[in-house]
């Protein structure tokens, strides 16, 4: 089990980890925030690139800090954005990776390679190099790095950002079959993501974690408490501040305004089907 | 808008650290550069060429302009490339700047960025002539216009040459690399321009290639006096001129076309783009986990795979090809200048290529190191693979050490380039045999662990550097201090040492001589660099947050028990053999340069009227010198007989003992004197206070009376190499002599060896007078000794020399017998007739040639060359020199006094010397090509050298010199004389004249100027080489010009007959005019008085109107020169040159001779139609002369009998038509 207790990071006067604390256990775990929430930053602190000022992580009751081996011995860790040597191929970077995991054994790397390079689609363009590739092979690229050996954590930070939707939900596929036994933290910003994925998620906001929960429980809570309505552009201030304001969207020349209310707020207001993105706003807001 | 823009351009420029620490390191390099002749005891400046003479600052600013090629490199790349380095490329050449304007203001930005920093080098260089503890003697007056005018002939125009090079390179690639290696190309690129100074091409177009006017600065003040050197500036319209107007030019249509070239938008590479196959079904299976591994062996192959990746990764890169390739350049370019192009062509023996592999890699290793330790140290960040590399499991030792290792593989590599070169060159020379035990062992026992400690420091201190280019200044900066600066610090010790150690030199036929060194120094050495590659571990970069602050407060996690006690051990084993070398140090009282600097001074102080003291001298001497090569050791014994040959007893007598430890002086005795070790000396002086100046002090008692004799006797132990003391006996090849000249001092010596401070400059420092110089001519008392040596005047030598079974033991006199007793050989030597007190043993695995001369009475000189059995290459040459040289000059000097020759090949030295009738002849000599004999310019030096030695023979053995001013032109003038005379019967004139040139006029010219002291006459010459080898040899050259080869001859025949091997009183040069004089007759009288007793250079030219030729009526024709002619004279005490015309009472009166030529003289010069000389007693005068035929062209002074510094215009082509008959 993966646990953070009460972890700060300040950079200079922001503070980008706030008192975080979650206890993770094998499965998809889903981090959504806005960009700048600091998922990153957590991200990056339990892949052992820095340290927390304050607060403990331990993985399975070993401090992770003090002793980051623990951690890496057990990582598979896709960055946000990630640079590759220049003129090798994914083959041999992959082995190369593999070498640095300490899969040792030339056999069982070579067979490992192969099966990642087929999950991943890869197999056509092993022997092209990695720094040619197009962003949607790249990430694939990187997950097939992230899996060699037998990582017990997967971090992936922000893969899905910049991908087409076809290849977004490749790669989504592919993390849910990578493993049971495996803690997989999927940091996203985008809802979708960990929509139909993750039986378990977190919210975070300006460093804090505001809600923690599977996505029904997190739905559940404002089940039948949001309204929606078609108004002018010119409206949508005064809605703002009249009400618990979730959301708005523009369509067909209108925009839509989404808000949450125990009863009907005003006229004009139909109760909506309630989706996670109205929970992600509900909790990012502060409005649950 | 284009002023907006250059502001923020300036603005971005100044806020980098990099023009921060560039304009800090250039103003203390300014700073220092006036004071540098003082600390580094550079001769290039000092009382006569002040340091902020015109010319030392204009040389200083060009020079230090060769810097920007490397920080202009960085600023383009921060000007021009900095959009694509921070993914800025689409926006900012996406906005609706014009071209013109982001592209002029980043390259004005750029630079005035880069002349900033060469000026803020210039501005330190003012201010460094202000340095108080510069020596007041060597500032001249303070001039801002001297440092004005290089600034704007030099730094503007390089400035702008860099700038535009890169730019243009930037602009077209985009590729910061290739920016970098350019700047590596543009740097190699002006060294080689150099080399082609070597070349025959016309000077312009020397002048031109050097983008930076180096080259074409030294011409333009190649015969500058050090007056001029001082007080004019450089001339605007001269060959710098010309170059910068055409690197100006070059530079601004370079700059022009950047804009037609620069690339806006993203530059497409070759590399085929990879497009996903999206559309793919959907097909994921289960794949299979791998438990990863860790332990020591896991780590260990992690480390090996890292080390070969980035080796691989290195080699492969264009930049590491194109550095490769332009060093494998540089160095053929050298082999074949230095073998094939040479006036001196070598044999490329391998001895000969790695000789000068090192020449040549030094700089581009330094680059490599610096460079590549940087690249291969920030791989992983440039290549953004931190996060990944960083998360993973890994160690960091395998990362760390990978990334050495693979920087020692490179190093290494590189070293086998140069190998396969020199080995390839001396395949396709044929013929040679390669030594491939030499091309390893000087590769990596002699070079390679100088580059690896190099290497070890230049990516230790990376360690500390907050980013790439910052640790590649500071490596620069370390290697640069630490390999030069260091040993001359007051405290240095050779603990402080940087490099590893060698086992001593190597060559061909000498193997090493000290191992222990080798293993002592490199055990330390090794320690060191493992607590470096520990620290380095330790603080090794690991994730995101890697400031040096954290790291070092993190740094006590990473202290793991195997680190730990690592670490330790090694600590161990550095302090403990730290202290251990210490101790061997300590123990032979070792002193770095200041404190022997010192010890000099404070002995100098001591001693000063132990210097007069009169001395026994040497009547004969009988040596047992027992050599035990193969153990390096040695055992000399034997005795003198001493007489006092002056009128007034002697009391005491100083012993300067053949070694430094007291241990091996096994004895050390005089008949009738003791050896003093407590009380006072003579002077009042403490015994105690000679302790640690390495001299006996005998007092005799009672006083050794006028013409009484005594004996003296000694034995002395020579040690096999030590730790902190090398040993003076080879394994093979030794050469010692009895004193302290040339060989190593096998005997002890009568009296204080000179070892007062030459360096004027340094005596100031030290608060010691002017050096006092040798005695006048006219002093009696001085004539009675000889200037070799105190301590004897002619000797009678018998020696035994024993050495080794497989050796061969060589002395002066005539061989007597040869002994084998067991594994021993020796041999007994004895002089027939009385020989100099200077005398040498040597012992070698020798072949030997032999060949015989007969004098004209008939008496057979055998002649032996002993060699080693693979340096055959000169032996038949030096053979035919000895045996012409003997020929002619008992012909021309009277007989040859010796019955035996002898030539012997001795390692490691550089030179020939002259013992009686024996020559220790550098390696390097036997392994010359004696070249082409018709090629006019080529030089024989193997030839020349020979007979040089064998004209000491004449002049140093029979005319032996007094010890006055003066002295040494008896001997090696006249010898220089005698061998060019000897080289041109050899060989012909034209050869001759080359030699002369080379060897004669250009050396003295640039000797001149690198010496400290002031210039005096000729006949009153001191140490000065250039005056008593190569003025003495160009004046007498010009002396048989004018009078003909016979009368000088028969001059200096007499002066032997009347002065040679005659003992005290000694000859000076006073004698020796004389006998000039009364042969030249009194039509040169005041030509000798200008060339020996004044210092006088002529300037010969053409005036401004045309020749003009006119036929005769009987066929001939009149040619009339328009002619200019100045002598100039100056004096020890005021070396600004005064024309004779400006001194009253004295006139123009010179012989001048003129050569008519049918083609252009340039490298026959004795194809003359005729030769005539005329006197010329007006500074401007036309010159008439009767020709037999039509000439072409006209030379002043064809045969340079005159002192004349530049006689590039004394050739003029007749241009003029043919007047018709009147």
């Amino acid at each position: 089990m993966l646990s953070i207790q009460n972890v700060h990071k300040r950079f200079g006067d922001t503070h980008a980890m706030n008192d975080i604390s979650l206890d993770l256990t094998p499965g998809l775990f889903g981090l959504l925030g806005p960009n700048g929430a600091g998922k990153s930053t957590l991200m990056r602190t339990l892949a052992t690139l820095q340290k927390p000022d304050e607060g403990t992580i331990t993985y399975d009751g070993q401090d992770i800090v003090s002793n980051p081996d623990v951690m890496r011995s057990k990582l598979g860790y896709l960055p946000q954005d990630f640079g590759v040597y220049p003129r090798m191929s994914a083959k041999a970077l992959l082995n190369h990776i593999a070498v640095l995991k300490g899969v040792h054994d030339k056999a069982e790397r070579e067979g490992q390679i192969l099966s990642l390079l087929k999950n991943v689609n890869l197999l056509k363009h092993s022997s092209a190099n990695v720094a040619t590739y197009s962003g949607g092979m790249r990430q694939r690229f990187g997950v097939a790095q992230a899996l060699l050996g037998n990582p017990k954590v997967l971090i992936v930070d922000e893969p899905t950002a910049g991908l087409d939707p076809f290849e977004r939900q490749r790669f989504l596929d592919l993390l849910s079959e990578a493993g049971e036994d495996k803690i997989i933290i999927l940091s996203t910003h985008i809802v979708e993501d960990v929509r139909d994925l993750c039986p378990d998620m977190a919210i975070m906001g300006n460093g804090k974690i505001v809600a923690r929960g599977a996505p029904e429980a997190l739905i559940d809570k404002i089940r039948g408490k949001v309204w929606r309505k078609k108004i002018e552009k010119d409206a949508l201030e005064d809605i703002k501040i009249r009400h618990k304001f979730l959301s708005s969207r523009y369509l067909m020349g209108g925009v839509v305004a989404s808000v949450l209310s125990d009863g009907k707020p005003e006229a004009g207001f139909e109760k909506g089907d309630v989706i996670l993105e109205d929970a992600y706003f509900a909790h990012l807001n502060g409005l649950v | 808008m284009l002023a907006k823009l250059l502001k923020f351009e300036l603005g971005l420029q100044s806020k980098q650290i990099g023009f921060w620490f560039v304009v800090v390191i250039m103003f203390i390099f300014g700073f220092l550069t006036p004071w540098a002749p003082d600390i580094l005891g550079s001769s290039l400046a000092g009382e006569k060429i002040k340091v902020n003479g015109a010319q030392m600052i204009a040389g200083g600013i060009a020079s230090w302009d060769i810097a920007a090629i490397f920080f202009t490199a960085i600023f383009v790349v921060t000007g021009i490339l900095r959009d694509k380095t921070h993914n800025m490329l689409e926006i900012i050449h996406g906005t609706p700047v014009s071209t013109f304007d982001m592209t002029s203001s980043r390259m004005i930005g750029i630079y005035l960025t880069v002349l900033m920093c060469i000026f803020s080098n210039t501005f330190g260089q003012f201010i460094g002539q202000f340095n108080p503890k510069i020596d007041q003697e060597t500032l001249g007056s303070i001039r801002p216009l001297f440092y004005l005018q290089p600034m704007v002939l030099f730094t503007v125009f390089n400035g702008l040459v860099v700038t535009a090079f890169f730019t243009l390179i930037a602009g077209m690639t985009q590729n910061r690399m290739l920016v970098f290696v350019s700047a590596i190309g543009l740097f190699f690129y002006s060294i080689m321009a150099g080399v082609i100074t070597e070349v025959d091409v016309p000077k312009w177009f020397q002048a031109s290639i050097d983008p930076f006017a180096n080259i074409a600065y030294a011409f333009d003040t190649e015969y500058w006096t050090p007056e001029q050197r001082n007080e004019d500036m450089l001339p605007v319209f001269g060959y710098v001129g010309l170059n910068r107007l055409l690197w100006g030019s070059i530079s601004l249509l370079t700059l022009a076309s950047v804009f037609g070239l620069f690339k806006r938008g993203l530059v497409t590479g070759k590399t085929k783009s990879n497009k996903a196959e999206g559309l793919l079904a959907l097909d994921i299976r289960p794949y299979h986990n791998v438990d990863p591994k860790r332990s020591f062996g896991v780590d260990f192959s992690t480390f090996i795979m890292r080390t070969k990746f980035e080796y691989l990764t290195t080699v492969k890169s264009v930049p590491f090809i194109i550095m490769a390739a332009l060093a494998a350049m540089l160095f053929a370019i050298l082999i074949i200048g230095a073998v094939f192009l040479s006036p001196q062509k070598l044999i490329p023996t391998s001895q000969t290529i790695t000789d000068l592999t090192f020449v040549s890699f030094l700089i581009p290793v330094i680059l490599i190191i610096v460079f590549f330790g940087g690249e291969i140290i920030w791989r992983d960040k440039t290549a953004k693979f931190t996060e990944l590399l960083d998360s993973t499991a890994v160690k960091n030792w395998p990362l760390m050490l990978g990334k050495w290792a693979a920087l020692a593989a490179v190093i290494a590599t590189f070293c086998l380039i140069a190998i396969a070169i020199g080995m390839i060159v001396q395949v396709l020379a044929g013929g040679v045999p390669i030594n491939v035990g030499l091309y390893f062992k000087s590769t990596f026992l002699n070079e390679y662990p100088i580059y690896i400690s190099m290497a070890i420091l230049a990516l230790f201190v990376q360690s500390f550097a907050p980013n790439r280019i910052v640790g590649m200044l500071l490596a620069a900066a370390t290697i640069i201090c630490t390999t030069f600066l260091i040993v001359r610090l007051p405290f240095y010790n050779p603990l402080m040492s940087f490099n590893a150690s060698s086992p001593g030199q190597v060559s061909e036929i000498s193997p090493y001589g000290n191992w222990i060194r080798f293993r002592w120094f490199n055990f330390y050495f090794v320690s060191r660099s493992a607590i470096f590659a520990v620290i380095s571990i330790w603080l090794w970069r690991r994730g995101l947050q890697s400031g040096l602050i954290t790291r070092i407060k993190n740094m006590k996690q990473q202290i793991t028990p195997v680190s730990g006690a690592i670490a330790a051990l090694f600590m161990a084993g550095f302090i403990g053999s730290g202290i251990y070398i210490h101790k061997a140090y300590d123990k032979v009282e070792w002193r770095n340069l200041k404190q022997r600097e010192k010890l000099q001074v404070r002995t100098e102080k001591l001693l000063i009227p132990e210097y007069k003291l009169a001395l026994p001298k040497i009547q004969s001497v009988e040596v047992h010198a027992d050599l035990y090569p193969s153990q390096q050791e040695a055992l000399i014994k034997g005795s003198f007989v001493l007489e006092n040959t002056h009128d007034t007893p002697i009391t005491e007598v100083y012993i300067s003992p053949a070694t430094v430890h007291e241990e091996d002086i096994k004895r050390l005795e005089i008949t009738g004197a003791k050896r003093l070790t407590d009380g006072q000396n003579l002077d009042g002086d403490d015994i105690k206070d000679f302790e640690d100046i390495n001299l006996a002090i005998f007092k005799f008692d009672p006083p050794l009376a006028p013409g009484a004799q005594t004996n003296m006797y000694f034995e002395t132990f020579f040690h096999a190499p030590r730790l902190a003391d090398g040993s003076v006996i080879n394994k093979n090849w030794t050469f010692m002599s009895n004193e302290n000249s040339g060989g190593a001092q096998a005997l002890p010596v009568i009296g204080i060896p000179d070892r007062r401070m030459r360096n004027p400059d340094k005596r100031r420092k030290y608060d010691l007078p002017e050096l006092e110089k040798l005695p006048k001519r006219d002093d009696l008392a001085a004539r009675q000794n000889n200037f070799f040596t105190q301590s004897g005047d002619y000797i009678d030598l018998s020696a035994t020399v024993c050495t080794d079974l497989n050796q061969t033991p060589i002395a002066p006199g005539d061989f007597i017998a040869e002994r084998v007793d067991g594994n021993r050989r020796c041999r007994d030597y004895k002089s027939d007739k009385k020989i100099l007190n200077f005398f040498s043993f040597l012992s070698g695995d020798y072949d030997v040639a032999e060949d015989s001369w007969t004098d004209p009475n008939g008496k057979v000189i055998p002649i032996r060359v002993y060699h080693n059995e693979n340096h055959t290459y000169s032996v038949q040459s030096m053979i035919e020199a000895v045996k012409f040289s003997l020929e002619h000059y008992t012909d021309k000097f009277g007989p040859y006094q010796y019955n035996y020759v002898r030539i012997m090949e001795v390692p490691f030295i550089g030179f020939a010397q002259a013992f009686a009738g024996t020559i220790p002849f550098s390696e390097g000599g036997f392994v010359m090509d004696s070249g082409d004999a018709d090629d006019s310019q080529s030089l024989d030096n193997a030839s020349w050298i020979t007979i040089h030695e064998m004209g000491h023979q004449w002049f140093a053995h029979q005319i032996t010199p007094a010890q006055t001013i003066g002295g040494n032109v008896l001997s090696e003038g006249l010898t220089s004389y005698a061998a060019l005379d000897a080289y041109e019967a050899l060989y012909g004139f034209d050869k001759a004249r080359y030699a002369l040139e080379k060897g004669a006029i250009e050396e003295m010219q640039v000797f001149a100027l690198l010496d400290r002291s002031k210039e005096v006459p000729l006949a009153l010459a001191g140490e000065q080489q250039y005056l008593v080898y190569n003025k003495a040899d160009w004046v007498l050259w010009g002396l048989k010009g004018y009078i003909g080869p016979e009368k000088l001859h028969t001059a200096m025949q007499s002066f032997i007959e009347d002065y040679g091997s005659k003992g005290p009183p000694y000859p000076t040069t006073l004698q020796l005019i004389d006998y000039l004089k009364e042969v030249a007759g009194p039509d040169f009288e005041q030509l000798i008085t200008d060339q020996w007793d004044r210092i006088t250079w002529w300037e010969l030219a053409y005036g401004d109107a045309d020749i003009s030729v006119t036929p005769n009526s009987d066929g001939s024709y009149k040619v009339s020169i328009p002619f200019k002619l100045d002598k100039k004279i100056s004096t020890e005490d005021e070396p600004k040159q005064i024309s004779v015309t400006e001194i009253d009472g004295e006139d123009l009166s010179e012989w001048i001779e003129v050569g008519f030529y049918n083609n252009e003289p340039k490298d026959k010069w004795s194809d003359w139609i005729s030769l005539e000389k005329v006197r010329v007693t007006q500074s401007e005068s036309t010159l008439s002369f009767d020709v037999k035929s039509r000439p072409n062209h006209i030379a002043l002074d064809p045969r340079r009998l005159l002192q004349e510094r530049n006689v590039e215009d004394n050739v003029k082509k007749v241009t003029s038509k043919v007047a018709s008959n009147p």
